[in-house]
């Protein structure tokens, strides 16, 4: 009885433990989701009211404060690109719409951003998009999760060619020559979408990495009034 | 040298007021005189003796203060007034801020005349007084032809409604009475001959030559179900319309006994429904009817024959006028739509922008209004939406959408600051409540920057005030989006629940089809191996209860069946020696199994075999387990072979 009693205890003991644990981390996690919330209404009210270019700097790295906090999505890069174009750190601009642009694809916003960013760097009135960018257009105009699942597919079309083929050549002795040309045609159609897309997403994981680490450890300044410092 | 051009000076100038004083005197009697003028219009330039036309005279120049115009020189005719209508429109041009507004007044009067005598039908002069000031025109003439009278046939056209409103819906009637045969063969005869078909020509029952501005709804459905499959009934050919082999296609029309001036006809009429979507006036008809009708019937022969008639009849048309809503509450945001549910949006390009830059500002107006009457909202009219902004009302562009127009505006905020763009307030004509309906779009709020100052570079090459270069030309980022999302942690690597299915399922399945056929042999191996090891003790347990000669008999075969795969029940002795010594068993442990096995066969037979059922037992158990230590030693392989 004093042993059950003693084991009972112990459960409740380690039970309520369990819970307040819980509890602390769910705490933690909604405390952190309020925070955020405030640094992105900050932001933005940082962007409406800016008038210069060190307020608009000042919104990129509470943007900035976001990605570092491990938030991360389209369109909070895409407010960061704007803030830092604006601001005039142009190649970090550059990097925050491109980063933006592997999350949700290309979209009309992420372009003029873009445009306007090289714009703005290369001093000149008005710019074009590079030839590449028309010519791979499932790479930017795709978001990098959904190209990952059209290499997935693909890759399960192949596979599904190679199941055709094999019960195709086990029933040798019956007229299945349909089966060997869709087993052909999901081969060769599954191989290629895998090739194209498994590329381009492993391409984009590459450049989130590089795009991650930059942005994590850059220091935004007005490119422009650094120049005009050089230069003196 | 002075002089010279002082004088010169001089004649120019008189020149230039000489050509304005000669401008003055051409261009003021013009302005005088044609202040007001009427110009006036017939629906018909011929019409037949009995139908009517409908008179349109406008009064351009004034709207209000206007009499009733005299009709005295008109020949004899009913005239009669069918309403006015003020066709005033104004309309505003800014060009570089100066604002110019040309403002039309009219107003147009409807009369419906129906010439009283046959030949040439003339108004005379018509006489109008306009703020005491009498306008004339000399008039028109319309030639109005005669038709030979008969009461064998009636037609007639008539509308729902005289006049309608834009998307009203309205029917016109098309009724050909015709006289019945007289008693007793008018009950069970209709006085139109299945073989003998007139024919019935009207412009307005033609699919293809209906009216511009006009709708015919379902009317190719009306009539094919009217077509006469059999061609057995009464019934009558319309204009020409004909089947795929070019024959005449008729038509039974619906049919009921009426009775017109104390005399019995049968009435075959047709309803057609429209909608117009444009103003303007629509003629229906006139119609012809052309062929025979059985007018008696004759007892030739104690038979009665139906005596038929040709007959040439012509009904008059109808003129449906199609208006605008009243003049009375119009409010001045109304932009000639009329229908149900209009709903107008707005909004800009962007909402973040400097002072002066143009905007481009979305209108969409949807429902289910009339889009042909649909004008291109005045902007510049409403006062509150120009405090803030210049709109560029002379450069809109209007696409037509479903159910729609889109207009696009030019904006620029004029001042800096956080602006709100006013509400545009847009006025249509509400069919269902019969009465004008205001509707608003939502203010957009717009945040316009001061703009920057540019400084003159190329005048301080190093920048020295700090001021930075700015080409106005740069593009600027779209605005910044609010969405609530933007404090989400999204992936770049699609969820496992999805991936991982897509990744694994296809080769493990490919993988399981490989070794499916391996497996199953492995198994069924393994299954022999161990029937094959447990022969032995399932045998000797069998022996051990074994009762008679038989029971035994069929232990040791089914150990043979077992232990050797094979069908030991059908087996003989001499063919099992030579079995068990390719097995791997001895010649003689081999020969005395199946000397066993034979005597085993003998004793079943024999009677009084169940008193050595105990010595058989022992001797079935030592054989078998000779047997089976002789095949356990053997090499398996060559077991296997065997």
């Amino acid at each position: 009885m004093i042993l059950s009693l003693k084991y009972s205890s112990t459960y409740l003991k380690s039970s309520m433990c369990y819970a307040l644990c819980a509890l602390l981390f769910a705490l933690c996690a909604s405390a952190q989701s309020d925070v955020n919330q405030f640094v992105w209404d900050q932001a933005n009210s940082q962007m409406i009211h800016a008038s210069n270019a060190d307020d608009y700097l000042d919104a990129a790295g509470n943007y900035n404060r976001l990605l570092k906090n491990g938030v991360v999505n389209a369109p909070l890069l895409l407010n960061m690109g704007a803030a830092l174009t604006m601001g005039g750190d142009t190649g970090n601009a550059i990097a925050s719409f491109e980063r933006a642009e592997l999350y949700s694809g290309t979209t009309p916003e992420i372009k003029c951003g873009i445009i306007a960013a090289l714009a703005r760097q290369s001093k000149a009135g008005s710019i074009e998009l590079p030839w590449y960018r028309t010519a791979f257009f499932w790479h930017f105009d795709i978001s990098t999760q959904l190209r990952i699942i059209i290499a997935l597919s693909g890759w399960t079309l192949l596979w599904t060619g190679i199941l055709l083929y094999i019960i195709r050549k086990r029933n040798m002795t019956h007229p299945l020559q349909f089966l060997l040309t869709i087993s052909e045609t999901c081969m060769i159609t599954g191989a290629l979408v895998f090739m194209i897309f498994a590329a381009s997403s492993l391409f984009s994981i590459m450049q989130e990495k590089q795009l991650r680490s930059r942005l994590s450890t850059a220091k935004f300044t007005n490119s422009a009034i650094q120049e005009m410092g050089d230069n003196s | 040298m002075y002089e010279y051009v002082y004088e010169y000076e001089k004649i120019q100038t008189m020149f230039k007021r000489l050509t304005y004083i000669s401008a003055l005197l051409t261009l003021l009697p013009a302005a005088l005189l044609g202040a007001v003028s009427l110009d006036v219009k017939c629906s018909r330039s011929t019409v037949f003796h009995g139908e009517s036309f409908n008179l349109t005279l406008s009064v351009q120049g004034a709207d209000s203060d206007i009499e009733q115009p005299d009709f005295a020189g008109s020949s004899p005719a009913e005239i009669q007034f069918l309403g006015s209508y003020s066709s005033s429109r104004s309309s505003v041009r800014i060009i570089n801020g100066r604002v110019t507004r040309n403002i039309f007044r009219g107003r147009q009067y409807s009369y419906s005349i129906k010439p009283v005598n046959k030949g040439v039908y003339k108004t005379g002069s018509i006489a109008i007084k306009v703020k005491g000031e009498v306008v004339r025109h000399a008039g028109i003439s319309v030639q109005v032809t005669g038709v030979e009278q008969q009461e064998n046939v009636i037609i007639s056209v008539q509308s729902s409604s005289k006049s309608v409103l834009v998307e009203e819906p309205f029917s016109i009637t098309l009724s050909i009475a015709v006289k019945d045969l007289p008693d007793p063969y008018r009950k069970s005869n209709e006085p139109v001959h299945p073989d003998n078909k007139p024919k019935i020509t009207a412009d307005f029952l033609n699919q293809n030559k209906v009216a511009n501005g006009l709708k015919q709804i379902e009317f190719g459905t009306i009539l094919n179900k009217l077509i006469d499959q059999g061609g057995r009934k009464s019934s009558f050919y319309i204009n020409n319309h004909s089947d795929g082999w070019n024959r005449p296609v008729a038509f039974r029309l619906p049919c009921k006994q009426r009775i017109i001036n104390g005399k019995s006809y049968r009435e075959y009429s047709i309803r057609l429904n429209y909608i117009a979507t444009s103003e303007g006036e629509y003629t229906f008809g006139p119609v012809t009817f052309k062929g025979p009708i059985m007018s008696n019937v004759k007892i030739r022969a104690n038979r009665p024959e139906a005596v038929f008639k040709n007959i040439y009849a012509i009904g008059a048309a109808e003129t449906v006028r199609v208006i605008p809503p009243p003049d009375k509450g119009r409010p001045e945001n109304f932009i000639g739509c009329v229908g149900k549910n209009m709903q107008a949006s707005a909004e800009m390009d962007t909402t973040i922008c400097k002072e002066g830059d143009p905007l481009t500002l979305t209108l969409e107006i949807t429902g289910e209004v009339s889009i042909a009457n649909m004008r291109t909202p005045t902007l510049g009219l409403q006062p509150e939406l120009t405090r803030d902004f210049r709109i560029y009302d002379e450069n809109v562009k209007a696409e037509t959408l479903k159910n729609g127009k889109r207009f696009t505006y030019r904006v620029r905020p004029t001042k800096a600051g956080t602006l709100e763009f006013p509400p545009v307030i847009i006025s249509y004509y509400n069919t269902d409540l019969m009465t004008y309906k205001t509707t608003a779009t939502d203010p957009i709020p717009i945040q316009a920057h001061s703009t920057t100052q540019i400084a003159a570079v190329d005048n301080q090459p190093n920048g020295s005030n700090g001021t930075i270069e700015i080409r106005k030309t740069q593009p600027y980022p779209s605005g910044i989006t609010l969405i609530p999302e933007g404090t989400q942690k999204h992936s770049l690597i699609p969820c496992i629940k999805i991936s991982l299915p897509l990744l694994l399922g296809m080769p493990l399945l490919v993988l399981l089809t490989i070794l499916f056929k391996p497996l199953r042999n492995l198994a069924k191996r393994a299954k022999s191996n161990r029937i094959r090891s447990g022969a032995l003790a399932t045998a000797l347990r069998l022996i051990n209860r074994a009762t008679s000669v038989d029971a035994l008999s069929h232990s040791v075969r089914i150990y043979l069946t077992n232990r050797l795969d094979l069908p030991g029940h059908s087996l003989t002795g001499r063919e099992l020696e030579n079995i068990l010594i390719c097995k791997g068993a001895s010649k003689n442990d081999s020969c005395e199994f199946s000397n066993l096995i034979a005597r085993l066969d003998e004793t079943m037979y024999k009677p009084g075999s169940e008193n050595k059922i105990s010595v058989m037992k022992e001797q079935c158990t030592s054989a078998l387990h000779l047997i089976d230590s002789g095949l356990h030693n053997s090499n398996p392989e060559r077991e296997e072979s065997a």
